[in-house]
C-alpha cells in the first residue's frame, strides 16, 4: 500500500508539469492579448507595457521565467488587477471559494447520500418518488434562477439574511450562497446514491449478510453502504477540486470575493499570470483528490484493497 | 456605434454605409429596447461634451419610411437589390442589452433587403479583431476621460497603426488637425464641428446612441455634482442629517 | 434410419419454434412494464413532438420582430400563446426552435461522451496496472486544463459550427463518466462472472464490451440522465464565448439565461422555457431509472 502511495505521489510531479506546460501554451495560442481592451495605445506605450510583463521575450523564455518563478513561490503580477500579485489575489479569493464550496459539498454529500439510501430502501413507493422529485427539481432549476429567488425571499421580503457580500465569512453571509450551491449537488448525489444502492442491494453478499441473520441496519451500513459509495467517490473527488475554481455564477450574484470571477475574467481578459496561478492550484487539487479517491476505493472495497497491496 | 471596415468591399462604398445608417430606427433602439436610458445619436461626439455642438445632419429629421426609401435607392445605386441582396456579418460583444440591440438592427436592415448574420464574441475578441481590421461590421463603443470632442474625432484620422475603420481621408485629417490647433475655444469648437460634419457625410462608422448612466441619489446626500464622466469622489460627499 | 432423421428434423423445428428471448427483448419487456418509465417516455415524445410540430400551428416566424408588442404576456390575441420576448418575437415558436436545438445537443453530446467515457473507463479499470495509471493520468491532465481556451481556439480555427458545440461539451463531459466507469469496473473485476468469462477464454474486446460494460452501466445511466440538462445549460454559457447557437437561432439554455434578466418584468420569458427543461429532465430521469432497472439482470 505504501509503495502504491509513494509511486502515485511521485507521478504527481511530472503530471503537474505536463498540465502546466500544456495550459501555458494553450493559453498563448488563443487569439488576443491582455491589452486589447484598453484604449488604442501608441505603439511605444504598448511595447513598454508588454516589456514590463516580459511579454516581448520569446515564448520559451517566458515559459522558463514562469517555471522558475513558480519554484520560488512567485506567481507573478496580475496584469488585469494591476496593483496585485497573483499570490495576493489567490490568497484573497481561495479561502472564500473553499469555505463556500467545501461546506456545500459536505452538506450535499451527507444529506444526498442519506436521501439516496432512503429512496433506495423505499423503492418505487411514495418516499422514493418524493425524494426523486425533489432531486430533479434541484437539477432542473439552474442556479441562475434559484439564487436570485432565494435572495428575493430571504433577503428582501423576509429580511432574515443579508442579500449579498461576504462580511468576513460569518455564518449569516454564507447561508444563501451555500444553499444555492448545495441544491443541484444534493440532487445529483441523491440520484447517484439511490441508483448505486439499488444495485448493491441485489448483490449476493448482501443476501448472504441477511441470511446470516444480521440486523438490517448492520447489513445496510456495514455491508451495502461501502461499495455503494464508490460511484459517489468517483463523482465527488473531482467536484472538490472544482471548488478551487469557485462558482462564477454564485459569486457574481451574491457579490462574493471568490476565485471564480478571477478565473473567468482572467481568461477572457488574457491575464496570463493570474490564470496560470489558478490553473496550478486547480491542477494540484485535481491530482490530490484523484489520489484520495483511489485510496478510498481501497477502503470501501476489500477486493480492490487486496489488489493495491499486491501492486 | 457600429464600426464599418472601410478597407473591405462593400463598405468601401459610402453609399452602402449611408444606406445602413439611414435604415436604422434609433428611436426604437433607445426608446423601446433601452427604455430611454440612452440618447439617439446622429453624430459621433456625445452631446454631453461641454462647449461643443455637433451639426445635426438633415436626414436625422426624416421619418423612417422616407429614410428606408432613400436607403433602398442608395443600395440600388451601389449595385444591390432584391436579386443581389447585401450580405455581411456583424459582430457584437456580450453585455446586457447588446444582443437585443443587434437582433433589432438585423430586422431593421431586413426591412430594406439587407441580410446580416450575427456573431457573438467576448469583448476582448471583438476589440482585438477591430484593431486588426479583421471584421466587416462591429458593434463598438468609445469613451472619453476628458471633456473635449478630441478623442472621438481622433478615432478616424489616419494613424501608423491604422484607424479602427480603415478610413483614410486626407481632407478630414487636415480639417481635424487645423481645427484642433485653433487657439480660440469658440472658433475651435465650430471648426471641429465642421470637420465632424465632413466625417458624417462619409460615415465610416454609424453612430447609434450615447449611453447614459443612471444614479439614484437620496435627498440627504450633499456634495453631489452631476458630470458627464459620472465621477463622484467619495471624499467630496457628505450625509446631511 | 428415416424415422431417426424425421425425429431429428422434428426436434430441430420444435427448438426453432421456441426462439429464446434475447437479453434486449427481455429488457424491453421489463421497461414497458415499468409504469413510470413509460410515462417518462410518453412525456419525452410529447416534448419532442412539440418542438418539431409547434411551428405548424403558429402564424409567426421565429425571427419576426414586432416593435409594438415587445414583452407582452401570454395572450390569445395575435396568437402569442407564450407571449413575446425583448425583441417582440413570439415565444411559442422560439421555445419550439430552442427545443429542437437543445434536445439535439443534449442527446448527441450525452451519447458521444457516454460512448467515449464508458469504453475508456472500462478498459482502464479492467486492464489495471500501468495502463490504467497512464490512462487515468491522461484524464487528470485533460480535467485540469482550462478548456475555456481550447474552446476559444476552436472557434477561431473552425468558425461557428453547431457540431463544434457537441465536440466541445463532449470533450469535457466524458472525463467524469470515464472516472465513474473505471471505479465501477475495478469493483466488478473480481466478481465471479467476470472470472468465469475470463477462464472461458473470452477475448479482450468481447470481455470489455459484453461482460464488463453491461454490469457497470447502472450509475452511468443515472449520471447521463443528470448530464443532459447540464449540457443544455453549459451550451448557453458557451454561446457567450461565440461558440454555440447564434442569433437568430436559440436554445432553451439561451432562453433561460435571457429570461432570468427579466424575471421581475416578464416572468414568462423564464418560466416557460425553464418549465420545458424541467419537464424534459423529469422525463429523462424516469426513462433512466427504467433503463437501469430493465438492463440490470439481477433487479426485481
Amino acid at each position: 500500500m505504501s509503495r502504491f502511495l509513494l509511486r502515485r505521489l511521485l507521478v504527481m510531479i511530472p503530471t503537474l508539469l505536463v498540465i502546466v506546460t500544456l495550459s501555458f501554451f494553450l493559453m498563448r495560442a488563443a487569439p488576443g492579448g491582455p491589452f486589447d481592451a484598453d484604449a488604442q495605445l501608441e505603439p511605444e506605450v504598448l511595447e513598454n507595457l508588454r516589456a514590463a510583463y516580459d511579454l516581448d521575450k520569446p515564448l520559451i523564455e517566458q515559459f522558463w521565467l514562469f517555471l522558475t518563478g513558480v519554484l520560488r513561490g512567485d506567481l507573478g503580477p496580475s496584469i488585469g488587477y494591476a496593483d496585485y500579485s497573483v499570490r495576493e489575489l489567490i490568497a484573497i479569493g481561495l479561502p472564500v471559494s473553499l469555505q463556500l464550496g467545501l461546506t456545500a459539498l459536505a452538506l450535499a454529500a451527507a444529506f444526498g447520500t442519506t436521501l439516496g439510501i432512503i429512496a433506495a430502501l423505499n423503492r418505487n413507493r411514495g418516499l422514493d418518488y418524493a425524494i426523486g422529485t425533489l432531486a430533479m427539481t434541484g437539477i432542473a432549476v439552474p442556479t441562475l434562477i434559484t439564487a436570485p429567488v432565494l435572495t428575493l425571499l430571504f433577503g428582501v421580503m423576509f429580511k432574515l439574511l443579508p442579500v449579498g457580500g461576504w462580511g468576513e465569512g460569518d455564518f449569516r453571509h454564507m447561508v444563501l450562497p451555500v444553499t444555492a450551491l448545495v441544491l443541484p449537488q444534493l440532487a445529483i448525489v441523491a440520484r447517484l446514491a439511490r441508483g448505486s444502492m439499488l444495485e448493491v442491494l441485489n448483490q449476493p453478499y448482501v443476501r448472504t449478510a441477511r441470511a446470516a441473520g444480521l440486523p438490517e441496519w448492520r447489513v445496510i451500513l456495514r455491508h451495502a453502504l461501502p461499495p455503494a459509495l464508490i460511484p459517489l467517490v468517483s463523482y465527488l473527488a473531482p467536484a472538490v477540486a472544482g471548488v478551487m475554481t469557485g462558482s462564477i455564477v454564485i459569486e457574481q450574484i451574491f457579490g462574493l470575493p471568490g476565485v471564480g470571477r478571477y478565473f473567468v475574467n482572467g481568461a477572457l481578459g488574457r491575464d496570463y499570470p493570474l490564470v496560470m496561478g489558478i490553473v496550478i492550484v486547480y491542477a494540484a487539487a485535481v491530482l490530490a483528490m484523484n489520489l484520495v479517491a483511489d485510496l478510498l476505493y481501497g477502503v470501501l472495497d476489500p477486493r480492490t484493497r487486496r489488489r493495491m497491496a499486491e501492486a | 456605434m457600429l464600426a464599418l471596415n472601410t478597407r473591405q468591399k462593400p463598405f468601401d462604398d459610402p453609399r452602402v454605409r449611408r444606406a445602413l445608417a439611414l435604415a436604422l430606427d434609433r428611436d426604437v433602439l433607445t426608446g423601446r429596447i433601452l427604455r430611454n436610458t440612452a440618447e439617439p445619436a446622429y453624430f459621433v461626439v456625445p452631446s454631453s461634451i461641454g462647449g461643443y455642438d455637433s451639426l445635426r445632419p438633415d436626414w436625422a429629421a426624416l421619418p423612417l419610411a422616407e429614410r428606408q426609401k432613400q436607403a433602398r435607392a442608395l443600395l440600388a445605386q451601389a449595385g444591390f437589390g432584391p436579386g443581389k441582396p447585401l450580405r455581411f456579418t456583424m459582430q457584437y460583444y456580450t453585455e446586457s442589452k447588446t444582443r437585443t440591440l443587434a437582433v433589432a438592427m438585423v430586422s431593421m436592415w431586413r426591412a430594406v433587403g439587407v441580410n446580416c448574420e450575427l456573431i457573438n464574441k467576448d469583448l476582448g475578441a471583438v476589440i482585438s479583431s477591430v484593431n486588426a481590421g479583421n471584421y466587416q461590421v462591429s458593434l463598438y463603443a468609445w469613451y472619453s476621460s476628458f471633456d473635449d470632442p478630441f478623442t472621438f474625432l481622433d478615432l478616424f484620422i489616419q494613424k501608423p497603426r491604422g484607424s479602427i475603420t480603415g478610413y483614410a481621408n486626407v481632407d478630414y485629417d487636415n480639417a481635424f488637425r487645423s481645427a484642433n490647433r485653433t487657439p480660440d475655444p469658440v472658433a475651435r469648437a465650430k471648426a471641429l464641428a465642421e470637420a465632424e460634419a465632413l466625417l458624417m457625410r462619409d460615415m465610416p462608422a454609424i453612430p447609434l446612441f450615447f449611453a447614459e448612466g443612471q444614479k439614484l441619489v437620496g435627498p440627504r446626500v450633499g456634495g453631489w455634482v452631476d458630470n458627464a464622466r459620472g465621477a463622484n469622489l467619495s471624499r467630496y460627499l457628505s450625509l446631511r442629517s | 434410419m428415416t424415422s431417426l432423421t424425421a425425429e431429428r428434423d422434428r426436434l430441430v423445428t420444435a427448438a426453432q419454434a421456441i426462439r429464446g428471448e434475447s437479453l434486449w427483448q427481455a429488457a424491453a419487456a421489463r421497461f414497458m412494464a415499468n409504469r413510470s418509465a413509460v410515462a417518462g417516455l410518453v412525456l419525452l415524445v410529447l416534448i419532442v413532438g412539440f418542438s418539431l410540430l409547434a411551428p405548424l400551428f403558429s402564424p409567426h416566424d421565429m425571427e419576426e420582430t414586432y416593435w409594438e408588442r415587445i414583452q407582452i404576456a401570454p395572450t390569445l390575441a395575435d396568437s402569442h400563446w407564450f407571449g413575446t420576448d425583448a425583441n417582440g418575437r413570439d415565444l411559442f415558436v422560439r421555445v419550439a426552435a430552442g427545443g429542437r436545438i437543445s434536445l439535439a445537443i443534449g442527446l448527441v453530446t450525452a451519447l458521444t461522451s457516454l460512448l467515449i467515457g464508458v469504453v475508456y473507463g472500462a478498459i482502464a479499470g479492467y486492464v489495471g496496472g500501468r495502463t490504467d495509471e497512464w490512462m487515468m493520468r491522461f484524464v487528470d491532465v485533460l480535467y485540469a486544463l482550462p478548456l475555456i481556451f481550447f474552446i476559444i481556439i476552436l472557434v477561431t480555427v473552425f468558425g461557428r459550427n453547431i457540431l463544434l458545440v457537441f465536440l466541445a461539451i463532449g470533450c469535457i463531459e466524458w472525463l467524469t463518466i470515464a472516472r465513474i466507469v473505471r471505479g465501477q469496473t475495478i469493483a466488478v473485476k473480481e466478481t465471479e462472472y467476470i472470472e468465469a468469462a475470463r477462464s472461458l477464454g473470452v477475448p479482450f474486446g468481447r470481455m470489455v464490451l459484453r461482460h464488463v460494460v453491461p454490469n457497470v452501466l447502472g450509475p452511468v445511466i443515472v449520471f447521463s440522465t443528470l448530464l443532459i440538462p447540464t449540457v443544455i445549460l453549459v451550451e448557453s454559457f458557451l454561446s457567450f464565448l461565440g461558440l454555440g447557437v447564434q442569433e437568430p437561432s436559440t436554445s432553451w439554455g439561451l432562453l433561460i439565461s435571457q429570461g432570468t434578466a427579466t424575471l421581475d418584468t416578464a416572468p414568462w420569458l423564464l418560466l416557460i422555457p425553464a418549465g420545458f427543461l424541467a419537464a424534459t429532465m423529469f422525463a429523462f430521469n424516469f426513462i433512466g431509472d427504467g433503463l437501469r432497472d430493465a438492463l440490470d439482470p439481477k433487479s426485481r
